[in-house]
């Protein structure tokens, strides 16, 4: 009975009371000053309470859904110094309470004098759902009187501060402003007031820690009639959810126990499943996922748990469930775009060892780059309906050396095309050139390309598709002949470029049939592309490319008389290779062939980058080194020169330019010692060289 | 089933040939690379006579991996089951998913350089959140870790008998962690290309060559690699059972 002497009331049940005594008792005994006195009306108030409370749970049908001793468990750096600050200065935490506080009247900002007035007046803004997120209440309420007194102000922030650790669900910008109203973080965490300190560090971490915390503050979809209690608890869930993902270890069996105690009537509180199913996804939990939502009625908005619902059927090897989860996804889509499911799809289909339809799935055209997983699944997919089409290989020639080209098979597909011939040559399909190309063997490549130039002149079928792969590989062997009397009649310019791609070896655009349409549910003509085997920029690239070796060839064969022409020619090619010099970067070889036109335009800077690619790629570029050393000569940066024209004097070895080399290396060596540099050891060493190469040279 | 050390062991040394070359098989990409045979336990090669490759496999464990003597090995190939790279895919993995870790990552990386080795994993990792959620790139691990066992064997570091197995031990976690050789092998080529550090990041001029056309060069030769071997009917990934009885 102590307890009720030293607070000063009689033994009461109301809660009020026991805090108004306590508070105003409070005001007598600041801790800082009176710290023994304090310690024991803390004492006197706990006990009031706990008998109170005893007796509240002995009356309170309402079974207590979470266990607190695990909420206390959980509470990040909140716990102990939150749950002792926040029962002291303030009237009821809301979730045990009776006191309904709609029975009191609006308490008026402006006349709140007092710490009661004030701890009223919180609850009654907290405890409005709508006013609660009101930054400019929240700012009314602080400008109060109260705040104006000094003789209050470690009391008032002890006060607030046990109130926001109890009433913490609040959006970002009210926290950021009680954050720097109260100077939580700035101010307080570093007070010499243990309590106080302990809490503002508490609270400063919550508060850096709610960006992190599930994004919509609100639950959405919840009914107005929900009761301020009910809906406090779900928020604890919440937040006991966010702390155990963010501060501790949770198995997927204790996340599964917690969703069990979601009330029905928050079942639609996605975004707490969407964090959930996010967490167990990267715990494994799969199983977990499945039970957790497969009970609710998820609405198709929710994309993001409806794909993780698909995914964690998919990773449990149920591929018909999550399947028919994807296809409904996909469905689901269609208002906005197509095809965003058509991945998972055709995985599915793959695991289900539908090929064909896994790979018209898997083949559909997408934006995504590096995505291994298609790649992987796609060569398989391919596989596997290769061998379903052998069933017929007649009738399926072109589609078999077609997925077998794809996959990189270039001698399978070559063998199909070669037994099938009469097949590709009746659908002027010249696969077959393509293949010999892949493997090498480009004089049978060549001769291949003429005969289906002939068939394409012949029915007049579209020729520059054509030429662009020809040139691709097979440029050096283009003849006079060739050159003047069929390729330069039929170049395009760049605005009658083709955009999109074809199937391999054929002006097929690639694109699904009407029948495949069908099979994929596509209605739309402007969705029937589908995979390009090379971006849309590379295909460009390719023509560009064409037109830049169109250029370089006729100055190679053809004798013109007029220097201004073959000027022309390599000026046009060069500006073309500039213009597609991240191609080049990836097709070092092909430099090579640009470098003397660089050079005799006078144009160094393209000359070096063209070499300087070529060297960093190729085991040997003699013809790299050599015209990078004439560049750099004509730029007067003789030691650079040397090195070069040294490297290309080596790796060219008896040829007739290794001694042409050394020349110019003795011309380098020759330049640095006119500069008075210390090269006539080199100089002498590269005329021993030269002596010796000629005379090899020349016996050869 | 009993996979204690002592269990392996004995069963290490009645393995049948078909599950001989499963095992022999985990090292298939990098055997691909080297053009090794995968119907023997030493490295063989048309190309090469054995002592050259013995000798490259030497360089091999010395420069590439550090490994000198069997004790080298055994600890390079914990080191790959249990620590490597794997657990910072993993973790990067892990915060591409959840949303409270990702918006850490975010804030905390912003002005990240674009080419350090942790985006360039984190880059990938987070690509592949859904497919490599469960193995991660362990598929590279074990992978190299077949490879490196081949190497001590063909190199006389260790017995054909050890060499049979820590194979197993490498077959038996792979069999828990992939569920086919594709995924294995999906696996092994990403983590090979954020250890070779192909950045996702689009270069500064994509205005002429957006969509990754730069990314999809640089992976080309590596997509190429993988898909002569799940292409290839006769390539043991494409005849063996995956989920044999080890």
């Amino acid at each position: 009975m102590y307890h009720w002497i030293l607070l000063g009331i009689e033994p009461t049940q109301d809660k009020r009371a026991i805090k108004l005594a306590y508070t105003q008792l409070l005001k007598q005994t600041p801790p800082a000053e009176f710290p023994e006195e304090f310690k024991a009306l803390r004492k006197a108030y706990d006990q009031a309470l706990k008998e109170v409370s005893f007796s509240d749970d002995a009356e309170n049908d309402t079974p207590v859904m979470l266990n607190d001793v695990l909420l206390k468990e959980h509470l990040p750096q909140l716990d102990t110094d939150i749950e002792n600050m926040q029962a002291e200065v303030f009237f009821e935490s809301s979730a045990s309470s009776n006191h309904n506080i709609d029975d009191d009247e609006p308490v008026e900002f402006s006349i709140i004098k007092t710490i009661p007035q004030l701890n009223l007046a919180l609850k009654q803004l907290y405890s409005d759902t709508v006013d609660r997120h009101n930054l400019e209440k929240w700012k009314m309420l602080f400008a109060a009187p109260i705040f104006w007194d000094v003789n209050q102000s470690n009391t008032l922030t002890e006060n607030l501060l046990g109130f926001f650790s109890n009433h913490y669900f609040l959006p970002e910008n009210i926290w950021i402003f009680l954050d720097n109203s109260l100077r939580i973080t700035d101010g307080l965490s570093t007070s010499s007031n243990d309590t106080t300190r302990q809490t503002a560090i508490a609270l400063s971490r919550y508060i850096k820690t709610l960006p992190k915390r599930i994004s919509d503050g609100l639950v959405k979809n919840i009914s107005d009639d929900v009761d301020f209690k009910a809906f406090h608890r779900h928020l604890e869930i919440r937040s006991y959810i966010e702390d155990k993902c963010l501060y501790d270890t949770f198995t997927a069996e204790a996340v599964e126990d917690i969703v069990q105690q979601i009330e029905p009537e928050f079942k639609a509180d996605f975004s707490l499943y969407d964090y959930i199913v996010k967490y167990l996804w990267t715990i494994n939990g799969y199983s977990s996922i499945r039970r957790i939502l497969t009970p609710l009625t998820i609405p198709y908005t929710e994309e993001s748990l409806l794909n993780y619902q698909a995914h964690a059927e998919y990773k449990l090897k149920n591929y018909e469930l999550a399947l028919n989860l994807y296809i409904q996804q996909e469905l689901n889509y269609r208002d906005f775009c197509t095809k965003v499911m058509f991945k998972n799809i055709g995985l599915c289909y793959l695991k289900l060892n539908n090929f064909e339809k896994a790979y018209l799935y898997l083949d559909a055209e997408t934006h995504v780059v590096a995505d291994m997983e298609i790649e992987v699944a796609l060569i398989t997919a391919r596989r596997g309906y290769i061998r379903e089409l052998r069933a017929d290989e007649t009738k399926n020639a072109i589609k078999i050396a077609t997925l077998l080209y794809e996959n990189g098979r270039y001698q399978d597909a070559l063998s199909i095309t070669e037994q099938y011939k009469h097949v590709f040559k009746e659908q002027a399909n010249y696969l077959q050139a393509l293949c010999l190309c892949k493997l090498h063997r480009l004089d049978e490549a060549y001769s291949e390309f003429l005969l289906f130039i002939e068939l394409y002149i012949e029915r007049q079928l579209w020729l520059w598709p054509l030429i662009v792969e020809l040139l691709r590989y097979c440029y050096d062997l283009v003849t006079y002949e060739l050159l003047v009397d069929t390729l330069q009649e039929h170049v395009v310019t760049f605005s009658n470029f083709y955009k999109t791609a074809f199937f391999s070896g054929s002006i097929e655009p690639r694109c699904y049939t009407e029948q495949e349409m069908a099979i994929l549910e596509l209605a739309n003509e402007q969705d029937s592309g589908r995979r390009s085997l090379e971006s849309q920029w590379h295909t460009e690239s390719m023509q560009i490319f064409a037109l830049a070796i169109l250029c370089i060839r006729a100055t190679e064969l053809v004798d013109y008389t007029e220097h201004s022409v073959v000027d022309n020619y390599q000026r046009d090619a060069l500006n073309y290779v500039k213009e597609i010099k991240q191609f080049m970067l990836y097709n070092p070889t092909d430099c090579l062939k640009f470098l003397e036109a660089a050079f005799d335009q006078q144009d160094y800077d393209t000359c070096i980058m063209l070499a300087d690619i070529s060297i960093k790629a190729l085991r040997t570029a003699p013809q790299a080194y050599y015209f990078k050393g004439c560049a750099l000569l004509e730029l007067n940066e003789y030691d650079q020169a040397l090195e070069s024209f040294k490297q290309a004097a080596y790796e060219y070895n008896t040829h007739p330019y290794a001694v042409h080399s050394l020349n110019s290396a003795i011309e380098c060596t020759a330049k640095l010692i006119e500069q008075g540099l210390s090269y006539q050891a080199t100089h002498n060493d590269l005329c021993l060289q030269l002596q010796n190469k000629k005379e090899i040279v020349d016996g050869q | 089933m009993d996979n204690s050390q002592a269990d392996l062991m004995l069963k290490s040394q009645s393995l049948t040939n078909k599950q001989k070359q499963w095992l022999i098989s985990l090292s298939g990409y990098l055997s691909m690379q080297n053009g090794y045979s995968l119907d023997c336990l030493l490295h063989k090669s048309k190309t090469y006579p054995l002592q050259a490759i013995v000798n490259g496999n030497i360089k091999v464990l010395k420069n590439g991996y550090d490994i000198h003597s069997k004790a080298d090995l055994v600890e390079t190939l914990d080191v790959f089951t249990n620590t490597a790279r794997s657990g910072q895919f993993m973790n990067c993995l892990v915060q591409s998913v959840r949303h409270d870790l990702y918006i850490e990552r975010f804030f905390l990386n912003q002005d990240e350089d674009k080419n350090n080795n942790e985006y360039v994993v984190r880059e990938w990792a987070e690509k592949h959140n859904i497919a490599l959620s469960s193995c991660g790139i362990k598929g590279f691990d074990i992978g190299r870790s077949a490879f490196l066992c081949r190497c001590a064997f063909t190199t006389g570091l260790i017995t054909e008998q050890e060499a049979w197995y820590y194979l197993l031990v490498l077959g038996k976690i792979a069999q828990q962690l992939f569920i086919d050789w594709q995924e294995f092998g999906m696996s092994h080529l990403v983590g090979r290309l954020t250890w070779v550090g192909i950045s996702l990041a689009e270069p500064a001029d994509t205005k002429r060559y957006p969509n990754g056309f730069d990314i999809k060069q640089k992976i080309q030769l590596d997509v190429e690699e993988l898909t002569s071997i799940l292409a290839d009917d006769e390539h043991p990934w494409c005849q063996l059972d995956w989920q044999i009885d080890l």
